[in-house]
């Protein structure tokens, strides 16, 4: 006999690990200035779609990303991106999230210091059976910009911007598993710089899991880099005392 | 004339009653189908590695530029204190 669905959510309670409630896993509100010793100053974390995605587009990407041919990123576009993740992976059931991070200008406007796409409910490379969330895109605020909106300091941006995919894959149930695969593009040493960053970041290359099958259809390649919940835990509780 | 997709869930894909519309909606919706089912035979769904090119595809950027087109652009990215009076119990501000 098949248990009823209250037997169901019993049995769910009874077999889950014990983790903190979603209201009580929270987002950063202090960044840190990017000279160490330097301080933090107010920030906040906000959902994105399309109109924040278009206005970060419009006032950061195009004027001061697009033309400087050191970035990596300086082809992209983050409406149309979000788009095409809409159609690719709500029919997989996989949600499509954007997060940006604001600090204020002097007269008190939001300014985005750096912003990320993600998208939750990919397989977790390395862990068979287990989903995690997958940054697809983040960048960061260029100096140029930041001063044009006012703003005359650097910040730490990429590890607080891979901070806010933890805590989302959190959010979705998922345990701060997070998954990104460095961008092919660039010059070998852009390439090797973006993998010392991520690897400062604490996210762990996955080289040794190259050729294994990520799904039926894709094997991985030496580029997959990964937190996994320890991982995880050790990333942002480092990061605690600006929540 | 009864439309194909006619759904309370799903209001936005309801077809145009007018033939002539209705036949360019029919055709990108199989066009769309025609990418994504050809795929699949493949055994090659679209990867993170390919939506670069699928963004720059006409339908993907034209769509999303009609989508855009119907939001206000704004000046610069608003009051900062506004926001965060905004932000939940988990410190994020939610769009929903």
């Amino acid at each position: 006999m098949l248990p009823c669905p209250s037997d169901l959510s019993l049995l769910s309670l009874r077999s889950a690990p014990q983790h903190l409630p979603s209201t009580l896993i929270k987002a950063i509100q202090r960044i840190p200035r990017a000279r160490p010793g330097t301080g933090t100053v107010d920030c906040i974390v906000q959902e994105a779609s399309f109109r924040e995605l278009g206005d970060w587009q419009r006032l950061i990407h195009d004027p001061y990303i697009a033309p400087d041919p050191a970035r990596l990123d300086r082809s992209w576009h983050w409406p149309r991106y979000l788009t095409a993740s809409y159609l690719l992976n709500d029919v997989h059931g996989r949600l499509t999230e954007a997060f940006q991070i604001m600090v204020s200008s002097p007269t008190g406007r939001a300014v985005p210091v750096g912003v990320a796409m993600l998208v939750s409910g990919y397989p977790h490379p390395g862990e068979v059976g287990e989903m995690g969330t997958f940054v697809w895109f983040l960048s960061s605020t260029p100096p140029a910009a930041l001063q044009a909106f006012g703003v005359t300091d650097r910040f730490v941006v990429m590890p607080l911007l891979l901070d806010s995919a933890v805590q989302a894959s959190r959010w979705q149930g998922l345990h701060g598993r997070v998954a990104l695969h460095a961008d092919h593009r660039g010059t070998p040493k852009q390439q090797d710089d973006l993998v010392k960053r991520y690897v400062a970041c604490g996210l762990t290359q996955r080289n040794y899991l190259k050729g294994t099958p990520l799904s039926w259809f894709r094997k991985m390649d030496s580029r997959y880099f990964t937190y996994g919940m320890a991982s995880a835990h050790a990333c942002t509780l480092k990061w605690d005392p600006l929540r | 004339m009864g439309s194909l997709f006619a759904h309370r869930e799903f209001p936005e894909l309801e077809l145009s009653p007018q033939p002539a519309e209705r036949k360019v909606q029919v055709r990108l919706l199989r066009n769309v189908l025609t990418v994504i089912g050809r795929r699949n035979l493949l055994r090659q769904p679209m990867r993170w590695a390919d939506v670069s090119r699928f963004a720059e595809t006409a339908a993907v950027v034209e769509a999303t530029t009609a989508h855009m087109d119907g939001l206000p652009a704004e000046a610069d990215f608003g009051s900062f204190d506004e926001l965060k009076a905004r932000r939940d119990e988990t410190n994020v501000v939610r769009l929903r």
